[in-house]
Protein backbone atom coordinates (compact mmCIF):
# COMPACT_ATOMS: atom_id res chain seq x y z
CA UNK A 1 0.00 0.00 0.00
CA UNK A 2 1.44 3.35 -1.00
CA UNK A 3 0.41 6.67 0.39
CA UNK A 4 1.33 10.08 -0.80
CA UNK A 5 2.20 12.20 2.15
CA UNK A 6 -0.77 14.37 1.77
CA UNK A 7 -3.68 12.74 0.03
CA UNK A 8 -6.92 12.39 1.93
CA UNK A 9 -5.92 15.33 4.03
CA UNK A 10 -8.39 17.25 1.94
CA UNK A 11 -11.19 15.77 3.97
CA UNK A 12 -9.80 17.11 7.17
CA UNK A 13 -10.02 20.68 8.24
CA UNK A 14 -8.02 20.26 11.39
CA UNK A 15 -5.72 23.15 12.05
CA UNK A 16 -3.61 23.83 15.04
CA UNK A 17 -1.69 26.80 16.25
CA UNK A 18 1.79 27.27 17.60
CA UNK A 19 2.44 30.63 19.16
CA UNK A 20 5.69 32.42 19.53
CA UNK A 21 6.51 35.88 20.72
CA UNK A 22 5.48 37.69 17.58
CA UNK A 23 3.29 35.42 15.56
CA UNK A 24 0.68 32.72 15.59
CA UNK A 25 1.24 30.09 12.99
CA UNK A 26 -1.65 28.07 11.67
CA UNK A 27 -1.04 24.71 10.00
CA UNK A 28 -3.55 23.42 7.48
CA UNK A 29 -4.13 21.73 4.14
CA UNK A 30 -3.86 24.06 1.15
CA UNK A 31 -7.07 24.99 -0.61
CA UNK A 32 -7.80 26.57 -3.98
CA UNK A 33 -7.59 30.08 -2.56
CA UNK A 34 -4.06 29.39 -1.35
CA UNK A 35 -2.68 28.71 -4.84
CA UNK A 36 -1.55 32.29 -5.68
CA UNK A 37 0.22 32.57 -2.33
CA UNK A 38 1.82 29.15 -2.82
CA UNK A 39 3.19 30.17 -6.20
CA UNK A 40 4.62 33.30 -4.59
CA UNK A 41 6.34 31.11 -2.01
CA UNK A 42 7.88 29.00 -4.79
CA UNK A 43 9.05 32.14 -6.58
CA UNK A 44 10.62 33.32 -3.33
CA UNK A 45 12.59 30.09 -3.02
CA UNK A 46 13.71 30.29 -6.64
CA UNK A 47 14.75 33.91 -6.35
CA UNK A 48 17.23 33.07 -3.63
CA UNK A 49 20.37 31.49 -5.02
CA UNK A 50 21.19 29.90 -1.68
CA UNK A 51 17.69 28.53 -1.14
CA UNK A 52 17.62 27.14 -4.65
CA UNK A 53 20.68 25.13 -3.78
CA UNK A 54 19.21 23.87 -0.55
CA UNK A 55 15.60 23.14 -1.48
CA UNK A 56 14.61 20.47 -3.93
CA UNK A 57 11.91 22.10 -5.98
CA UNK A 58 10.12 20.50 -8.86
CA UNK A 59 10.15 22.53 -12.06
CA UNK A 60 7.50 25.24 -12.06
CA UNK A 61 5.54 23.73 -14.92
CA UNK A 62 5.31 20.44 -13.02
CA UNK A 63 4.07 22.00 -9.82
CA UNK A 64 1.66 24.30 -11.61
CA UNK A 65 0.31 21.43 -13.66
CA UNK A 66 -0.55 19.55 -10.50
CA UNK A 67 -2.02 22.65 -8.96
CA UNK A 68 -4.21 23.19 -11.99
CA UNK A 69 -5.29 19.58 -11.96
CA UNK A 70 -6.51 20.15 -8.44
CA UNK A 71 -4.57 17.15 -7.21
CA UNK A 72 -1.51 18.47 -5.57
CA UNK A 73 -3.08 21.25 -3.59
CA UNK A 74 -4.92 18.66 -1.57
CA UNK A 75 -1.53 17.27 -0.63
CA UNK A 76 0.21 20.49 0.22
CA UNK A 77 0.45 21.49 3.83
CA UNK A 78 0.93 25.10 4.69
CA UNK A 79 2.00 27.22 7.62
CA UNK A 80 0.25 30.55 7.66
CA UNK A 81 1.00 33.60 9.74
CA UNK A 82 -2.43 34.45 11.09
CA UNK A 83 -1.44 38.05 11.72
CA UNK A 84 -0.80 38.67 8.03
CA UNK A 85 -2.68 35.74 6.47
CA UNK A 86 0.52 35.01 4.56
CA UNK A 87 1.79 31.53 3.79
CA UNK A 88 5.23 31.35 5.35
CA UNK A 89 6.04 27.67 4.88
CA UNK B 1 13.57 -2.62 -8.58
CA UNK B 2 16.03 -2.22 -11.43
CA UNK B 3 19.39 -3.98 -11.55
CA UNK B 4 21.50 -0.84 -11.54
CA UNK B 5 20.17 0.49 -8.25
CA UNK B 6 23.14 -0.91 -6.35
CA UNK B 7 25.39 1.39 -8.38
CA UNK B 8 23.17 4.32 -7.52
CA UNK B 9 23.20 3.48 -3.84
CA UNK B 10 25.45 5.79 -1.82
CA UNK B 11 25.27 4.53 1.73
CA UNK B 12 23.10 2.99 4.41
CA UNK B 13 22.99 4.09 8.01
CA UNK B 14 21.42 2.61 11.10
CA UNK B 15 20.04 5.50 13.14
CA UNK B 16 19.41 5.73 16.85
CA UNK B 17 19.06 8.21 19.66
CA UNK B 18 20.83 7.98 22.94
CA UNK B 19 20.38 9.72 26.29
CA UNK B 20 19.42 13.38 26.08
CA UNK B 21 18.51 12.93 22.43
CA UNK B 22 22.05 12.38 21.22
CA UNK B 23 21.90 11.17 17.65
CA UNK B 24 23.93 8.19 16.46
CA UNK B 25 24.67 6.96 12.94
CA UNK B 26 26.24 3.62 12.20
CA UNK B 27 27.11 2.62 8.67
CA UNK B 28 25.47 -0.66 7.86
CA UNK B 29 25.55 -3.14 5.00
CA UNK B 30 21.81 -3.63 5.31
CA UNK B 31 21.24 -3.61 1.58
CA UNK B 32 19.52 -4.47 -0.63
CA UNK B 33 16.08 -4.34 0.88
CA UNK B 34 12.95 -5.74 -0.64
CA UNK B 35 9.72 -3.84 -0.93
CA UNK B 36 6.83 -5.96 0.21
CA UNK B 37 3.18 -5.54 -0.70
CA UNK B 38 2.41 -4.86 2.95
CA UNK B 39 4.91 -2.04 3.22
CA UNK B 40 3.70 1.51 3.62
CA UNK B 41 5.42 4.12 1.51
CA UNK B 42 5.14 7.84 2.13
CA UNK B 43 6.59 10.29 -0.33
CA UNK B 44 7.43 13.80 0.75
CA UNK B 45 7.98 16.52 -1.81
CA UNK B 46 9.89 19.71 -1.19
CA UNK B 47 9.48 21.95 1.82
CA UNK B 48 10.32 25.57 2.29
CA UNK B 49 10.04 28.22 5.01
CA UNK B 50 10.56 31.93 4.37
CA UNK B 51 13.98 33.03 5.66
CA UNK B 52 12.54 35.48 8.19
CA UNK B 53 10.42 32.73 9.75
CA UNK B 54 13.16 30.15 10.21
CA UNK B 55 14.59 28.78 13.45
CA UNK B 56 11.11 28.67 15.03
CA UNK B 57 10.41 25.01 14.42
CA UNK B 58 7.84 25.78 11.73
CA UNK B 59 9.13 23.10 9.36
CA UNK B 60 9.17 20.53 12.14
CA UNK B 61 5.59 21.36 13.10
CA UNK B 62 4.53 21.33 9.46
CA UNK B 63 6.08 17.91 8.87
CA UNK B 64 4.40 16.55 11.96
CA UNK B 65 1.09 18.07 10.90
CA UNK B 66 1.40 16.51 7.43
CA UNK B 67 2.15 13.08 8.86
CA UNK B 68 -0.69 13.44 11.32
CA UNK B 69 -3.17 13.74 8.47
CA UNK B 70 -2.51 10.07 7.74
CA UNK B 71 -2.23 8.69 11.21
CA UNK B 72 -5.42 6.63 11.11
CA UNK B 73 -4.62 5.20 7.68
CA UNK B 74 -1.02 4.41 8.61
CA UNK B 75 -2.00 2.85 11.90
CA UNK B 76 -4.65 0.70 10.26
CA UNK B 77 -2.29 -0.49 7.52
CA UNK B 78 0.58 -1.09 9.92
CA UNK B 79 -1.62 -3.10 12.26
CA UNK B 80 -3.40 -5.30 9.76
CA UNK B 81 -0.76 -8.02 9.59
CA UNK B 82 1.53 -8.95 12.44
CA UNK B 83 2.97 -12.07 10.84
CA UNK B 84 5.21 -10.30 8.33
CA UNK B 85 7.74 -7.56 8.83
CA UNK B 86 5.88 -4.45 7.80
CA UNK B 87 8.19 -1.61 6.86
CA UNK B 88 7.24 2.04 6.82
CA UNK B 89 9.20 4.00 4.23
CA UNK B 90 9.55 7.76 4.01
CA UNK B 91 11.05 9.04 0.75
CA UNK B 92 12.38 12.57 0.39
CA UNK B 93 14.93 14.42 -1.68
CA UNK B 94 17.70 16.60 -0.33
CA UNK B 95 19.98 18.90 -2.22
CA UNK B 96 23.68 18.08 -1.92
CA UNK B 97 24.14 21.15 0.28
CA UNK B 98 21.54 19.88 2.74
CA UNK B 99 22.87 16.34 2.98
CA UNK B 100 26.01 14.49 3.97
CA UNK B 101 28.74 14.42 1.38
CA UNK B 102 29.47 11.37 -0.72
CA UNK B 103 31.44 9.69 2.06
CA UNK B 104 28.88 10.47 4.74
CA UNK B 105 30.68 13.41 6.32
CA UNK B 106 29.29 16.85 7.14
CA UNK B 107 25.74 17.67 8.17
CA UNK B 108 22.34 16.74 6.87
CA UNK B 109 18.68 17.43 7.44
CA UNK B 110 18.13 13.69 7.73
CA UNK B 111 18.55 13.45 11.53
CA UNK B 112 15.76 15.98 12.06
CA UNK B 113 13.48 14.34 9.51
CA UNK B 114 14.23 10.93 11.00
CA UNK B 115 13.46 12.20 14.49
CA UNK B 116 10.13 13.62 13.36
CA UNK B 117 9.27 10.35 11.60
CA UNK B 118 10.28 8.27 14.60
CA UNK B 119 8.43 10.44 17.11
CA UNK B 120 5.36 10.44 14.90
CA UNK B 121 5.32 6.63 14.82
CA UNK B 122 5.81 6.55 18.58
CA UNK B 123 2.94 9.02 19.02
CA UNK B 124 0.54 6.78 17.11
CA UNK B 125 1.74 3.69 18.99
CA UNK B 126 3.56 1.94 16.19
CA UNK B 127 6.56 0.27 17.84
CA UNK B 128 9.76 0.48 15.81
CA UNK B 129 12.85 -1.60 16.41
CA UNK B 130 15.12 -0.05 13.79
CA UNK B 131 15.35 3.03 11.65
CA UNK B 132 17.62 2.81 8.63
CA UNK B 133 18.51 5.50 6.11
CA UNK B 134 19.49 4.70 2.52
CA UNK B 135 20.79 7.30 0.09
CA UNK B 136 20.79 7.23 -3.69
CA UNK B 137 22.28 9.48 -6.30
CA UNK B 138 22.35 8.46 -9.96
CA UNK B 139 19.01 6.65 -9.74
CA UNK B 140 16.21 7.80 -7.47
CA UNK B 141 13.50 5.75 -5.85
CA UNK B 142 10.30 7.73 -6.17
CA UNK B 143 6.61 7.21 -5.78
CA UNK B 144 5.03 7.56 -9.20
CA UNK B 145 1.71 9.34 -8.84
CA UNK B 146 0.46 8.23 -12.24
CA UNK B 147 1.09 4.52 -11.78
CA UNK B 148 0.96 4.41 -7.96
CA UNK B 149 4.15 2.38 -7.99
CA UNK B 150 7.51 2.65 -6.31
CA UNK B 151 10.00 3.07 -9.17
CA UNK B 152 13.58 4.07 -9.85
CA UNK B 153 14.20 6.93 -12.25
CA UNK B 154 17.38 8.49 -13.56
CA UNK B 155 18.47 11.52 -11.54
CA UNK B 156 19.28 14.23 -14.07
CA UNK B 157 20.94 16.32 -11.36
CA UNK B 158 22.96 13.55 -9.76
CA UNK B 159 25.73 15.89 -8.66
CA UNK B 160 23.31 18.22 -6.92
CA UNK B 161 20.79 16.03 -5.17
CA UNK B 162 20.34 12.87 -3.17
CA UNK B 163 17.20 10.87 -2.70
CA UNK B 164 16.77 9.48 0.77
CA UNK B 165 14.73 6.55 1.98
CA UNK B 166 14.07 6.23 5.68
CA UNK B 167 12.86 2.78 6.58
CA UNK B 168 11.20 2.17 9.93
CA UNK B 169 11.08 -1.52 10.77
CA UNK B 170 8.00 -2.31 12.77
CA UNK B 171 8.21 -4.61 15.73
CA UNK B 172 6.22 -7.78 15.42
CA UNK B 173 3.77 -8.65 18.13
CA UNK B 174 4.37 -12.03 19.67
CA UNK B 175 1.14 -13.73 20.65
Amino acid sequence: MKILLSSMGCFMTISFFASDINHSIQYSVATQKDIPSLLQLMDCARSSAEDCKRVVIAPAHVQEEYLKEGIEKQRIFIAKDTATDRIVG
Amino acid sequence: MEDNTSEAHVDSTLMSWGPENTFNRHLTDQWPYAIDANDIILYSGSDYVLPEYRKRGINTELYFFALSQFKYTIKRLASRNTTTKVKLLLLYGLSALSDYDHVGQGSSRTPLIAKIFYEFLQAINIPIFALVSHRFQSMWPIFDMKTSKFIFVKNENAALMYENVLIAYKEIKVN
